[in-house]
Parts: structure tokens; sequence; C-alpha cells
């Protein structure tokens, strides 16, 4: 655990126990599952955002994708009654391809990633609501042949959500790739500085679209948790703004936009923070007009905290190497 | 505004001579502007496709905006109007601040108001629901659920929209006197996972909560989902709005109590046959409130069944 990632975690204790102790049913069961159940929602895909942000890109069309997929993924399952492991792999292969063809319009092209995604955002959510004629889909309708992909996607082994225990999978693996592995290391070199790492023999581009398409990917597989979640979707609403959950998250748990920083675990720290401060606003009865308020007032007191923590060390070791330099 | 239509005079009947010069009849246009997409304007349509092959010389169309602003409604209104659709049916997402917008369509073109009503403008006629009406009806339901009384949440988008502020008053109306209390509005700004989460942290606050009302369509089956995912059907009971395909289930599992359910499809219909008789110069099924109000009905155990694959019928094939 670095320290960016033992303050994080001291903030969501503080934050938890101020919580805990104003409403003791915080630490409830109930209360803790169904917080687990979404934070295994929002980590997979914040954990995509983070490895591009890594990069020193970004991906605004998380949300869209979300909806474009969700609305295909509904309609596979329920008009075209395609058997659920093929409707599943669709989506995931689609979730890959938006990713590919992200991370080819950067490296080819040469295009800015914010450009990129802003217009897939804008187009998924389009294609979307054509697709369905602006009209609601769900499950409404469906029989029973969905409760097996129904039960993976949202019911609980040994008590514990699906959603959070597949998070625990997809943050172990990549955890291993970012940190284990020397695509990995080239992820955080091509981030601090493309050009030097290209210079070094680095393979940037294959390295940027690695990237795009592990975001890509797990953009496709929160997509089929969070349909499950819901039920249904509305194309012009559905999975709206969560792009800026999965950046928040990332910054949070210590991604710097400028690329080159940020660790696995801080991402999901990041998450789970983020859903704390969803979960304290109804748990506190605080008004839900106040919601996105509390959200952005504890994100920003968190990165001024990490950025003084950080300013601080940084001329701790300054005056501690300066001696070493002399030697 | 009198400066500019004077101004624009010339300029429409200049291109009004132009499209038409082939002799070709062009058919006369009319717009059903939506304020946000959803299974219900779905529903609306159908009642826009069966006036329209009722009057096959009229080009009927509905448009639902990209997002559900204002300022969007309004950008499609003044395309509509440069296109010189003879009329416009609109569900207003601000009436109260787009009268001038309103007004400028009024001028042009028919102007019906539906789904949600602009009295300060000069819309010809409100057709839809009276949605504190719709409020009073849940607050009967609500008191059906518990006659002994008790403590109720209630779940909804957001608070700015009219209709969500109008259901509510029509509830506390209703429940004036009564013994059951409304803790709170939990919002969600249109968000549905948030919407279903709400339900679930509320479950999980209150332990002694009796009753769950959802004020928009979705809310409802996240409502539905939620109770049936903590095991607390029976011990809370539910009413809801809309017709959404799980509400349905719900109520006919026993779930949900009853929904309040609104007629879009006779929004649509009635709607576009209105604008048609008005082109006509047939102002006659105008009351003089200038408020067709199309009722709500209640959908129950008793009458579940018939209405769900009446629904279905209305849905398929989309």
């Amino acid at each position: 655990m670095s320290k960016k990632e033992i303050g994080l975690a001291l903030l969501l204790i503080v934050i938890g126990g101020i919580t805990a102790a104003l409403n003791p049913l915080f630490l409830s069961g109930v209360n803790l599952l169904n917080m687990a159940n979404l934070i295994g929602l929002f980590g997979i895909f914040a954990i995509g955002q983070g490895l591009i942000i890594i990069t020193g890109g970004i991906d605004l069309s998380v949300g869209s994708i979300f909806a474009l997929l969700g609305v295909v993924l509904v309609d596979l399952l329920v008009n075209f009654e395609l058997a659920w492991p093929l409707a599943v792999l669709a989506v995931l292969g689609a979730g890959l391809v938006l990713g590919l063809l992200h991370g080819l319009l950067v490296t080819r092209l040469k295009l800015q990633p914010f450009v990129v995604t802003l217009c897939g955002l804008l187009i998924y959510r389009g294609i979307a609501r054509y697709y369905t004629q602006d009209s609601t889909i769900g499950f409404g309708y469906a029989g029973a042949e969905l409760d097996t992909l129904a039960w993976l996607a949202s019911g609980r082994s040994l008590g514990i959500p699906n959603p959070f225990l597949i998070l625990l999978l997809v943050a172990g693996v990549m955890a291993v790739v970012l940190h284990r592995t020397v695509f990995g290391r080239h992820l955080y070199a091509v981030g601090r500085n493309e050009e030097a790492a290209r210079h070094s023999g680095i393979n940037t581009d294959g390295v940027i679209m690695g990237a795009y398409l592990l975001g890509g990917g797990l953009a496709g597989l929160a997509t089929v948790l969070l349909v499950f979640y819901t039920s249904s979707v509305s194309p012009s609403s559905f999975g709206s703004f969560y792009e800026l959950y999965a950046i928040a998250a990332a910054v949070l748990g210590g991604c710097s936009l400028r690329g080159g920083e940020g660790s696995i675990l801080g991402i999901v720290l990041g998450t789970v923070l983020l859903q704390i401060l969803q979960n304290l606003v109804n748990i506190l009865g605080i008004p839900s007009s106040l919601n996105f308020a509390v959200m952005g007032a504890v994100i920003l007191m968190g990165v001024i905290a990490d950025r003084q923590l950080g300013l601080r060390r940084q001329r701790i070791q300054m005056t501690r190497s300066q001696p070493a330099a002399a030697e | 505004m009198k400066r500019r239509s004077i101004l624009a005079a010339p300029a429409a009947l200049a291109l009004a001579g132009l499209p038409r010069g082939a002799g070709a009849q062009e058919k006369r246009s009319l717009a059903f502007v939506v304020n946000v997409s959803a299974d219900f304007w779905t529903i609306c349509r159908r009642g826009i496709e069966k006036a329209n092959r009722e009057h096959p010389d009229f080009a009927m169309e509905m448009i639902v905006p990209g997002q559900a602003s204002a300022a969007e409604q309004r950008r499609i209104v003044d395309e509509l109007l440069a296109r010189r659709v003879a009329g416009i049916a609109i569900s207003p997402i601000n009436p109260a601040n787009s009268t001038e917008m309103l007004n400028r369509a009024a001028a042009q073109a028919v102007l019906f108001t539906s789904d949600s009503d602009a009295p300060n403008s000069n819309r010809a006629v409100y057709i839809g629901t009276d949605n504190v009406a719709a409020g009073r009806e849940a607050g009967a339901q609500m008191k059906r659920a518990l006659p002994k009384g008790g403590k109720a949440m209630l779940f909804v988008g957001t608070m700015d929209a009219d209709n969500a502020r109008e259901r509510v008053q029509g509830i506390r109306e209703a429940l004036q006197g009564s013994q059951i209390q409304v803790v709170d509005i939990r919002t969600d700004e249109s968000d549905i996972a948030r919407a279903k989460r709400n339900v679930e942290d509320t479950l999980a606050r209150y332990s002694d909560i009796d009753l769950l009302v959802g004020l928009w369509a979705y809310n409802t089956p996240q409502i539905y989902q939620a109770v049936k995912a903590a095991g607390r059907e029976g011990k809370v009971q539910v009413v809801g709005f809309d017709e959404d395909a799980l509400t349905l289930r719900g109520v006919a599992d026993g779930t949900i109590l009853s929904t309040v359910v609104q007629q879009p499809f006779e929004f649509g219909y009635q709607s576009m046959v209105g604008m048609v008789r008005y082109l006509n110069n047939d102002r006659g099924f105008i009351p003089a409130s200038k408020q067709i109000i199309i009722p709500t009905r209640i959908i129950d155990k008793s009458n579940v069944a018939e209405f769900q694959a009446q629904m279905r019928e209305l849905l398929r094939g989309r």
C-alpha cells in the first residue's frame, strides 16, 4: 500500500465511522451487502477507466457504451431470444471492438482521447436511442430462461453479491497485469512520457491500444451487470454521467489525469468512497437534492488533502535526498 | 414580436411558394413533441398512428428530444416552425418559463399541450392528465394499502418537474386527516440505478417503513425489484404510477397493491384528431376551460391480466 492509498483508506474509515456513529444501520449487513453490490458494478468500469487514465488518456464514452450495449443485450435476449452465453459474448466482444476503435483513432490517427471518446459519447447514445426508437426496453415480459444469467449478474454466492465477487476477480487480475507485468510497466512509462517511452523501444501504440481494449472489454462486462441491476434500459438516460463516476473514482484513487500514476487498489478504494458517499446521503436522511453537492465536496477535500500531503512528502524527500546527492 | 412577424412575412410568402411549384399537393404535417424517451410515449405513438390511419391526408410524427431539457425542446419547436408544420402538440418540459416559445409556435401553427399543461400560453387546448387528481387517486390507494395508517416513502426522478410536484400535492391532499405519514421524498435525477439504490437504502434504514410509492414510470419497477430482493414482499406495501411491464407483473403477483395509469394512447390519438378538426375550423370539441382531462385508471389485481394483454398488444413490434 502506498501512502496515497493509506490516506484514502483513512478517509474511508473516518467517513464510515462518522456515518456509523450518526446511524448505526450504516454497518448493518443488509446495507453493507447492498453497497458491496454497487461497488462491484461501478468498480469494474472504473478500473478500465483508470488504466486508460494511466496512459494519459481518458474515456468519456463509458456511459453511452452502457446505453448502446445495454439495449443490444436486452434486444438479443428478449426479442431475438439468443442463448444467453452468446448474447453476453456478443456484448463483451462489442465492448472490445469499441475499445479497439478508440485505440486506433488515438494511436493511428493521432486524435486526442478526449475528442475521440467525446464523439463516442454522442454517437453511441444516439445510436442506442435510434435503435430502440427511444423506448425503454427491459425484461418485463421475459420468461424464466434468463434466470441463470440474472443470477450470475445480480445474484449472490454465499451471501456475497456476485458483482462484488466479479470486481474482486477483475481487480486481482488487473493488479497483476498493471503491477507485475512488462505491459503494466509500459503503461506507466507511456503515461509519464510517451516520447521517451517510444525512444526507449516501447511499442507505445500497442500499449495504448491495449489500455483502450481493456477499458472497452470491462465496459462490456459492466454493461451486463448494470442491465441486470435495473432490469430495464432507457436509452436516453441509462448510464448517463457514469464516466464521471469512473473518472472521479480513479482520480480519488491516486490516478493523475496527466497520466503515469495510479493503482488498482486506489481505484477500488476510490469507488468504495464514492459509493459510501451516495449511501450516507440516504442513510442519514440528507435531502436527495444535496447528493451531488456532498459527493463533490468530499472529493474536493480529499484531493486537496492529498495534494498538500504530497507536497509535504516531496519537501521532506528533497531535504533528505540533498545530502544523499552530495555523496 | 410584432416587428419580427412583419419582417418574416415576405420571406415566409416567398418560401411558401417554392416547394409546391410541382403541383403535387404536399401533405400537411402534424408533430407531437414529447419530453423524454419512455414506454409511455411508445403507447402514445400508437395513438398517433391510429389517428394517422384515419387521416391519411396528414403526415403525423412524434419527436423525442435528445435530452429532457427545455433548451432542446425549444430547438425542436423552432425547427418545426421553420419546416412550417400545420400543428404541434407538445409536452412542455418547463411550461412556466416557455410561454414565449409556446406563443411563437401558437402564432404560426395550431398548438396543443399534452401531458403537461401551460395555461399561461396561447395554446388552443390541453389534452392530458390532471396530475393533482392523479395524486389524489394515488393517495386513496395509499389509504387502501394502510387503512390503519403508517409510514410511507415517496420516490421520484426530480421534484422540479411539475407533474412530480402536482402528484405529491394530490397525495398530500388525499392523506390529510389520515394516519399515514410521508417520511420523505427521495429523488434520483432520472438515474435508474440510483432509483433502485434509493429503495434499497430506504429498506435498510427504516425497518418499520410500511409503504413505498413510485411517482414516475421507472420508479415503481425498481421498488418492486428491491422489495423482492430484500424479501420484504407483503411486509411493505407498494403503490405506483404508470404501466411498466415489471410494475404490472408486481400487481399481478400481489407485491404491488395497485398502480395509477394514465392513458397516453388517448393523448396521442385525441391530440392528433383534435388538431385535424381544429385545422378544419371545427372547434366545438374544446371546452370553455380549454382543458380536456383524460381520466386516470386504477390497475389492481382485479383488472391487471386484461390490461397486461392490452399493453403487450400496443407495444408489440416496435
